[in-house]
């Protein structure tokens, strides 16, 4: 890992020398201990702040999509032939760059936009999965070292196996490494257990519709609506979201217990072949509602009637974004 | 609803989304033709099922409805 991290870098200092990209976004270490959160460099020597290590947690494309766009916007009242064009660097593990793919072929910025430095992931640390682990006491300090978190914590000296404490979405992970890349750091990750990847949602799916509706509905309790699922997730981008919407207006601002159930439905509806299952969403949930379960069977659903899985190449078209007689498995327009 | 469902007397509400060209003109001619449908059914009639926004869906189970058919 830290051999990652020089090297990253370095790459990260000789691209914005080389004016390769005019802002590298990446993570930086965290203001609470065993934490980092993402930043945004634009000088060279601010590249040592960047880390790479198993608490880099956030999606960082959905930065990207957010500084492409406001670039765009700022150039609107500018002549066409005097518009600039800026490159944005991203440090990217599997599943950024798959959302990246999916930015890229839902056309909302061309390739040459974006600097992709790909590196390869073993998972993150799942914060809140680790502080249950460690019976809800205060982290004070921490290192990651060898598979291992020492901790001096409220409670006193912790140690957890770093593999324990992985997200679940990690844990299954099938795209561990960069799908696209244009400067890969490192050599490729060991692949983590993608074959135990539907096993929640089968369980779940074998349940009668009464338990999963109650599951549902129980899960649904929990959200308070504060949006930060949508904020995170690299695929919601809409200049105007649903739920902001007034005219018509699809969701009640209240707290009725439907209007939470509407909301978490559309967003779940507007993932279609479009979850990349980063966790994002799971990660900064503050009421720690169990999104992925339904996000992961509309992924399997995906890849079970349309063979797709979410960004996982340039050339393989979201289901609901292609028409094409020969993906078609049912054959009744051609033969009856 | 599984209440409802017990209840022999009670008939479920129906929201039909359907297309001004073919499922509404189909109503319309049994309507000249005199034929009667239940009153559980409330049409909502669209220039094409292609306008149909899967919010419609959602929204009128949300506020009440027990099916959305969506014909066209």
């Amino acid at each position: 890992m830290e051999n990652i991290e020089t090297k990253l870098r370095e790459e990260a200092k000789r691209l914005l020398l080389e004016k390769k990209a005019d802002v590298i976004i990446g993570y930086e270490k965290g203001t609470l201990p065993l934490t980092a959160t993402p930043c945004f460099i634009t000088t060279p020597e601010d590249a040592d702040k960047l880390v790479w290590n198993n608490l880099c947690t956030q999606n960082l494309a959905k930065f990207v999509h957010d500084l492409i766009t406001a670039h765009k916007n700022s150039q609107k009242r500018v002549k066409p032939e005097d518009r600039k064009k800026k490159v944005v660097g991203v440090v990217a593990r599997g599943c950024t760059t798959r959302s990246l793919v999916i930015h890229l072929q839902e056309r909302q910025y061309e390739r040459d936009e974006v600097c992709i430095i790909g590196v390869p992931c073993d998972g993150y640390v799942d914060g809140k999965g680790l502080k249950i682990k460690i019976g809800g006491a205060d982290i004070v300090e921490g290192t990651i070292d060898g598979g291992q978190i020492k901790m001096k914590t409220s409670d006193g000296d912790k140690n957890v196996a770093l593999k324990d404490v992985l997200a679940e979405c990690c844990l299954t992970c099938r795209f561990n490494n960069p799908i696209i890349s244009d400067v890969m750091i490192g050599s490729p990750a060991p692949a983590m257990n993608p074959d135990a990847e539907y096993n929640d949602v089968t369980e779940f799916e074998a349940k009668s519709m009464e338990e999963r509706w109650v599951y549902f509905t129980k899960e649904m309790e929990k959200c308070m609506r504060c949006n930060a699922c949508r904020q995170a997730c690299p695929s919601c981008y809409c200049p105007t979201c649903f739920v902001e919407q007034s005219q018509p207006q699809w969701v009640g601002i209240g707290e009725d217990k439907s209007d939470t159930q509407v909301f978490q439905f559309m967003r779940l509806y507007h993932m279609v072949g479009r979850c990349v299952d980063c966790g994002s969403c799971v990660s900064v949930c503050p009421m720690g509602v169990d999104l992925r379960k339904f996000l992961k069977k509309i992924d399997k659903d995906g890849w079970e009637m349309f063979g797709n899985r979410a960004g996982s190449s340039m050339e393989d078209m979201p289901p609901l974004g292609r028409f094409d007689e020969h993906h078609d498995k049912q054959d009744f327009i051609y033969n009856p | 609803m599984a209440e409802s469902l017990a209840n022999k007397d009670w008939e479920p509400k129906f929201v039909a989304i359907v297309c001004n060209w073919c499922t509404y003109a189909g109503a319309d001619l049994a309507g000249i033709s005199r034929i009667q449908y239940p009153t559980n059914v409330r049409i909502i009639r669209v220039p094409c099922t292609g306008r149909i926004n899967p919010f419609y869906i959602v929204k009128a189970l949300q506020t009440g409805a027990d099916g959305v058919l969506v014909s066209g």
